[in-house]
């Protein structure tokens, strides 16, 4: 029933309840009306009948006093002449029986006066009865009449008129409830069907929904304040718009694939263009696992182990996400069919409400232009060291050699670009022979030298000369209209690969460009001159003395390679840098440097460089460096080695130094390194013998060298190899640390 | 990285010195601590540091399965089990890696994959750690059969999914 009531609609309720309220009204009405009738007609009857009896009592006075029968008929018989009069009975005093009586007709002849009646009136459905007393002329009652007035005229009127009563009731009724059902529609159920309908347009997105009423009534105010709401919700429609345009734009021009998922792993939401582009496209719904892991085979553990993080995210307090985060992938690559895989960084935000995590953003990063890069700095890395490796072999093979070639390959080209002139012209047969011969050559002793920019210039030389060649073949010569200007870009690429190949070599060389100024010496020869004149104080043993001097990067340059590989057996990463390679060092001190400076660097590598990721956890770079720097000094060259590791275990140093027996205290601790025993490695192939640093000072005190260190926790470490007259000033290098003398 | 902040040992043990070495750098490079060996004997006393052990198949004279055998054996007695995982390019060999005793395999060949996956392993045993500690406390057997899935040297949770398979402890 209540269903009913909810599913029907006002219009209609509204018409049932005023037929129902009038209905009752009418009806009510209608018993109302015609019972007044029937009250005012029988009432008229009495009325009339009582009169017209006291009438026929009083013309009766004086038969009943003298006993006139005829008379009594007279009387009676006139009221026959009265059509509403049925019945009439008149007594004298003292009989029951009447005396006469009056019929209308013959069925109520044997019906008997009415009984119980004395004096009065009686109203039936049918007749009125009244008794009246006779009074005589004494004024003494002399008998009594009766007479019963028939209804049914006044019946048939009542009749008559209860229905017309009844028609303009059921009249009214009707109009009025058509009258009461038109106002309601027009001023209730039209203007709410408006408004209605202004809503489901408004629900539907059109937000220029308004409603045309302007009642003051209470309908119109609700249709002034459903415009009013409508144009609140297009105001605030058209800021979400806009606002969620700038995200779009935002999400799209961000340059990331930006999509959210939900506690059942699928996409939920909007998703930024670039996902779409990536991803490829109708996201929503689909299983984040799915787009990550597109193809991965069954049991692929990446995609299992972000399945199960992904499964685990929605269960993490908001605070621990960022730890949590860092069990998520962050990098993979993205399968596409029939396209290049893509490397994507992933970065996973969540999205919290009450306190809990509901959705996870993915931020997806396409790096592939990045890794490109890397790869190719990587092989351009590799190719530098290549080139190195070939230089360094060249240069301990002998660098003059090199410096020859270049001498000569400068001397080919600038030859060839001679002959080849400024202009295109004819060259003769010989003269391109000679360009193909310096061309040919050029390009044996580059790829001798393993300079392969030069070897793949002059091989495209030589097959352009080829060519030439075969053109002045039968003529004798050949112009070089079409390819002069070619053969002279090419030359001067041929130059400039030359001259990169002799900065890789001035790089690689331990005496840095001064190699290319280098002439060879018999070493004999030379020892026998600083015998001779070594030990002489003038200009000519000093000359001597320089002449036999080696260059500082002669004792650091199979270091280079070595460090690399040194970290590496130490679970490291490190690399050297050699600073001052042409620093002149006496050949006496050169002979014991080498070796000094292996000591340090292995001890630099043990102790100093941290692992990669204690180095990283420190804000360093995961390779640590290496220093050693060589500078001029008025008493000889000095020499730094220095690390950008940890710095010196003081602590370690202190304890090691109690357990070999000597006593911490009384001199600096960093003094306490040099003790012959004292190693606070474990023993290796590098170090933890003990014997290192004690070593070196030892060794280099025996050139008039001393060794101070600076240390600095958690920063660096270095070692000064100094003249002992030589002054030195630390702060120089690092600040405020305590210096100490070895 | 462990739960006191050191790196992960990984051993490795294959035939080829080459293939070590490739594989070595390519660990290390990740941040994890790696030994590498072509002995097939004499590897257990390494066990007690180690947390996952990548084992070659196809190797001369032996197989992985003896290997995996020995060290399991080996690693019985211990606390903490390492994970250990089959190297091998014979798919009809690693889609049976369960039956073998392994607890997952890395398809051989490319190191940056096996860096992905290995990655992959640990991420995995954290999550599924992660997991138990925000579940309500587990069966006895729960517990057993996370500890034959998951387990590492420091985290032993249980499996919340199907892979790695569980594998059925060789007597």
């Amino acid at each position: 029933m209540s269903r009913l009531l909810r599913m029907t609609s006002l219009g209609t309720k509204l018409a049932l309840a005023t037929v129902g309220v009038l209905s009752v009204i009418s009806v009510l009405l209608y018993l109302q009306l015609t019972s007044r009738e029937q009250q005012h007609l029988l009432s008229a009857k009495t009325t009339a009948a009582g009169m017209v009896t006291n009438l026929f009592a009083a013309s009766l006075a004086a038969p009943l006093d003298f006993g006139d029968a005829e008379a009594m008929e007279t009387e009676l018989g006139n009221l026959r002449s009265n059509p509403e009069i049925i019945q009439a009975w008149i007594w004298s005093l003292g009989p029951t029986d009447p005396i006469t009586r009056l019929h209308r007709d013959r069925t109520l002849a044997q019906e008997p006066p009415p009984t119980g009646l004395d004096v009065g009136t009686r109203m039936l459905a049918d007749r009125v009865e009244v008794s009246r007393p006779v009074f005589g002329r004494s004024g003494q009652p002399v008998g009594k009449v009766a007479v019963v007035f028939s209804l049914a005229a006044e019946n048939a009127a009542f009749v008559a008129n209860r229905t017309r009563i009844f028609w303009w009731t059921l009249v009214m009724d009707v109009a009025t409830a058509f009258g009461l059902i038109l106002i309601a529609r027009l001023q209730i159920i039209l203007p709410l069907a408006k408004v209605a309908e202004g809503a489901r347009r408004l629900e539907k997105g059109d937000l220029a929904a308004r409603v045309d009423i302007n009642s003051a009534d209470e309908v119109g105010q609700l249709a002034r304040a459903f415009n009013t709401m409508g144009e609140a919700i297009a105001d605030r429609e058209q800021r979400l718009d806009a606002a969620r345009q700038s995200l779009r734009d935002l999400f799209d021009h961000m340059g990331q694939a930006i999509v959210a998922f939900g506690p059942t792993g699928t996409i939920e939401g909007e998703v930024s263009r670039q996902a779409s582009r990536l991803f490829g496209g109708k996201l929503g719904g689909t299983r984040v696992r799915d787009v990550l892991y597109r193809g991965a085979p069954d049991g692929d553990i990446d995609a299992q182990a972000f399945e199960e993080w992904s499964n685990v995210a929605f269960r993490v307090r908001p605070a621990e996400w960022a730890e949590f985060a860092t069990l998520a992938p962050a990098e993979i690559v993205l399968n596409r069919e029939g396209e290049e895989p893509v490397p994507l960084e992933l970065e996973f935000r969540p999205v919290t409400k009450n306190g809990k995590v509901v959705r996870v953003m993915l931020l997806a990063t396409d790096v592939s232009q990045q890794r490109a890069l890397e790869r190719t700095v990587q092989s351009q890395e590799e190719e530098h060291a290549r080139q190195m490796a070939a230089m360094r072999r060249l240069v301990a093979g002998g660098p003059q050699v090199f410096v020859m070639f270049v001498d000569s390959a400068r001397q080919r080209i600038a030859r060839c670009v001679e002959i080849v002139g400024p202009e295109p012209r004819m060259l003769l047969s010989g003269e391109i022979d000679e360009l193909f011969r310096h061309v040919h050559t050029l390009k044996g002793e580059a790829a001798a030298f393993d300079l392969r920019d030069l070897q793949s210039q002059s091989a495209e030389l030589e097959e352009e000369l080829d060519e030439l060649r075969s053109e002045a073949r039968g003529e004798g010569f050949a112009t070089t209209d079409a390819v002069h200007d070619r053969l002279s870009a090419q030359f001067k690429h041929a130059t400039e690969a030359l001259e990169r190949g002799c900065e890789v070599f001035v790089a690689a060389s331990p005496t840095g460009r001064v190699a290319l100024d280098q002439v060879t010496v018999q070493r004999s020869d030379l020892l026998e001159l600083l015998a001779h004149l070594g030990q002489r104080n003038d200009e000519l043993g000093h000359i001597a003395t320089r002449l036999a001097s080696r260059p500082f990067g002669e004792s650091t340059a199979n270091l280079v390679d070595l460090v690399p590989t040194w970290a590496d057996k130490e679970g490291k990463r490190a690399r050297l840098q050699v600073e001052g390679k042409e620093t002149r060092v006496p050949a006496h001190v050169a002979r014991i440097l080498g070796g000094a400076l292996t000591h340090l660097i292995r001890n630099a590598i043990v102790h100093g460089i941290e692992n990669p990721d204690a180095r990283e956890s420190r804000g360093k770079s995961p390779i640590g460096l290496i220093r050693v720097i060589a500078a001029e000094g008025e008493s000889g060259p000095m020499f730094t080695v220095e690390d950008d590791g940890q710095g010196l275990d003081l602590a370690s140093i202190a304890q090691q130094a109690v357990a070999i027996g000597e006593t911490v205290g009384t001199r600096p601790i960093e003094q306490l390194a040099f003790l012959p025993g004292l190693s606070t490695a474990r023993m290796g192939d590098l170090a933890g013998r003990g014997v290192g640093l004690h070593a070196v000072k030892s060794e280099m005190e025996t050139v008039g060298y001393k060794v101070d260190v600076f240390s600095k926790a958690g920063e660096y470490a270095r070692f000064v190899l100094r003249p002992k007259d030589a002054p030195y000033d630390g702060n120089a290098f690092a600040g405020k640390e305590a210096r100490q003398h070895a | 990285m462990r739960k006191d902040g050191g790196p992960r040992h990984i051993l490795v043990i294959d035939d080829s010195e080459v293939l070590l070495s490739r594989i070595k750098k390519a660990l290390v490079e990740d941040g994890h601590m790696v030994t590498t060996t072509t002995q097939t004997v004499g590897n257990a006393r390494l066990l007690t540091t180690v947390d996952l052990v990548i084992i070659d198949y196809h190797m001369p004279g032996i197989n992985g399965l003896a290997v995996l055998q020995a060290m399991r054996a080996a690693a019985a007695h211990l606390d903490h089990e390492p994970l250990f995982y089959l190297y091998t390019s014979d798919r009809h060999v690693s889609g049976t890696y369960a039956d073998l005793g392994f607890d997952g395999a890395f398809p051989k060949g490319d190191e940056t994959v096996l860096v992905q996956q290995v990655r992959a392993v640990f991420r995995l045993s954290q999550i599924r750690a992660l997991a138990q500690k925000e579940r309500p406390a587990a069966t006895s057997e729960q517990v057993l059969a996370s500890n034959r899935i998951s387990g590492t040297m420091s985290e032993r949770p249980p499996s919340t999914g199907s892979i790695p398979k569980p594998r059925e402890k060789k007597q």
